[in-house]
């Protein structure tokens, strides 16, 4: 194996020979057919061969002539035989050692707080010095080991934060509101008591890093297309428009999908489908439904609860399903869901999670999903906000461009869309800024839908695997490189 | 008690008979269901047990999923 490849199994949609289970897509079948072609040819060299017009890959070994191959590629090039073969499952090989019990570590010496002694920070509007109550004043006393405190500000705008002096230095210092004001960050300073944080309000008319990439939708755009969000719920917003949905939350109301409160699933589903004057959606004429799968209160989603919303908005008639969510082990309820949702014909977007650059997290991982990192720009930000903190490197063509520092990356990115500095809706007729690859998952759907639309005779085929290996095909090949390596962006920006 | 997910992966409704099996387990309890799976309560034994039996069935832990956020956080 050469330095820069890596093996990986190809595997048809279900089970480990096309057609095992279920039919097989026959892009899927003759691709393994003609891939098992090459190697019985010239098994002893284990040539390689170009597999598609843009893959580069060697076949290692076989299961069946039509079933699983075990081929060694390089991570750059999973996402191009992704795009080009929508239908395959393309699965990291993994090694499984003996169950060791593990060895005891030191963990990191937390730095005491001495918290008798409190800083106080008052939080007020930049525009007319008005106290901001319930902003989260953290501050980062050394920001690589995360050590610092945190308070949110009283009914006067003050946190009290228990930093062990009257002034102390801070590496970072992050104030975050929930609605109506860009969240603020100021880098390397020394706090003093009595300190003034100013935050600046939303101008729902500034051109945030989505309007950069994809300007304003009309009310049409999207018409058509049925799109679930598998969230916190949505709404109630006067931009909105949902069409139905349930609350999957065991022992609630399932016809309650308003948002639970966390306003996190109002604010994907503007991205996808805002219809007001500013901002909008990328696609306000899709067909919007709601699928709740967090609890009111809770902070967790069962994947009892997003499996049944993947089945009940298939059932439904969804084409495509945005679910900003993921994190914790693989599970095969979720895995089966999703895999099921691709059979009858439905595409699912997800995000890539926020663990700074940290593999693709599950349900993104898996090979059926379509999974989003977040892209950001410089200049679609004002100064003092918290977006400084996501620049990293490596820059775009565009030296303005960047994969946010807090997005997973890896060979499963399919492909990247705007996640930093998000202007869009919250329940109560608010707007809010929202960060994540949970924004560009959502600008990623909008976008899909956008596209899909302007596809009848695609929209109009019977729902199976051939229909949403067609959608996905055409979604990957629709997207532009901005320059990153394939682990970060995928095939890129759909751009539409 | 841990509550795990069955959920049929074969052609059609949910078979009446396997059902009625995974109902019969002595201490497994029910608490919600869908139109190809079931959300149960029950002893981890007596589950792996029953899926033993159930081949069209998959089973697996219900665990939970957080709401994403990508804040840094002060380590506690």
């Amino acid at each position: 194996m050469s330095a820069n490849t890596q093996q990986f199994i190809l595997l048809p949609p279900r089970g480990l020979n096309a057609g095992e289970v279920v039919p097989a897509t026959s892009f899927v079948h003759n691709f393994l057919l003609s891939l098992e072609g090459a190697r019985v040819a010239a098994p002893a060299m284990r040539r390689s061969l170009r597999a598609t017009a843009k893959t580069k890959l060697q076949v290692i070994d076989s299961i069946h002539e039509n079933g699983a191959k075990l081929v060694e590629m390089s991570p750059e090039a999973v996402s191009s035989l992704q795009a080009e073969q929508p239908g395959l499952r393309i699965v990291p090989v993994v090694f499984y050692f003996p169950a060791r019990a593990p060895r005891p570590m030191p963990a990191a010496a937390p730095k005491a707080a001495g918290a008798s002694l409190k800083i106080s920070v008052t939080v007020v509007s930049a525009v007319d010095q008005t106290p901001i109550a319930g902003a989260k004043v953290v501050a980062f006393t050394d920001f690589a080991n995360r050590f610092g405190t945190e308070a949110t500000t009283n009914s006067k705008g003050v946190a009290a934060l228990a930093l062990g002096g009257t002034s102390k230095k801070i590496e970072r210092l992050y104030v975050y509101c929930e609605h109506s004001f860009w969240n603020a960050l100021k880098r390397n300073f020394t706090l003093k008591s009595g300190a003034v944080v100013p935050l600046t309000p939303i101008d729902v008319g500034f051109t945030d890093c989505l309007r950069h990439f994809h300007g304003n939708s009309p009310d049409n755009a999207g018409q058509g297309i049925t799109v679930a969000v598998i969230d916190t719920g949505v709404g109630p917003h006067n931009d909105l428009n949902v069409n139905g949905g349930e609350n999957t939350v065991l022992g609630e109301n399932p016809s309650d999908f308003a948002d639970n409160g966390e306003g996190h699933g109002t604010h994907v589903a503007g991205i996808i489908a805002a219809r007001g004057g500013a901002p909008r959606g990328l696609a306000p004429g899709v067909t919007l439904r709601s699928y709740r799968v967090f609890g009111k209160g809770a902070k967790g989603a069962s994947n009892f609860a997003i499996a049944k919303a993947i089945d009940h908005a298939v059932a439904d008639g969804c084409d495509l399903i945005n679910m900003s969510l993921g994190g914790g082990p693989s599970d095969e309820a979720l895995h089966s869901a999703i895999v099921s949702a691709r059979e009858k014909g439905v595409l699912v977007l997800v995000a890539t999670g926020n663990d700074d650059r940290a593999p693709v997290s599950f349900p993104a991982s898996d090979s059926m999903a379509l999974a989003v990192s977040a892209l950001g720009r410089k200049g679609t930000f004002p100064p003092g906000t918290t977006e400084f903190g996501d620049v990293a490197n490596p820059l775009g063509k565009d030296k303005a461009n960047f994969i946010a520092a807090f997005s997973n990356i890896g060979p499963e990115v399919a492909l990247t869309g705007p996640g930093v500095g998000i202007i869009s809706t919250f329940p109560g007729g608010k707007f809010a800024i929202m960060d994540g690859t949970s924004m560009a998952c959502p600008a990623v759907t909008g976008a899909a839908a956008k596209l899909l639309a302007a596809q009848p005779a695609l929209l109009n085929t019977a729902r199976d695997q051939t229909r949403s290996d067609r959608m996905a095909h055409e979604v990957l090949k629709a997207a532009i490189s901005l320059g990153f390596q394939p682990t970060l962006e995928g095939q890129g920006l759909l751009k539409v | 008690m841990e509550r795990f997910i069955l959920r049929y992966e074969g052609a059609g409704e949910k078979p009446v008979d396997d059902l009625e099996k995974i109902r019969a387990v002595p201490k497994l309890k029910v608490v919600d269901d869908s139109s190809r799976m079931l959300l149960v309560e029950a002893p981890n034994d007596s589950v792996a047990g029953l899926i033993a039996t159930l081949p069209e069935w998959k089973l697996t832990k219900e665990v939970f999923v957080p709401i994403p956020d990508p804040r840094p956080r002060v380590r506690q």
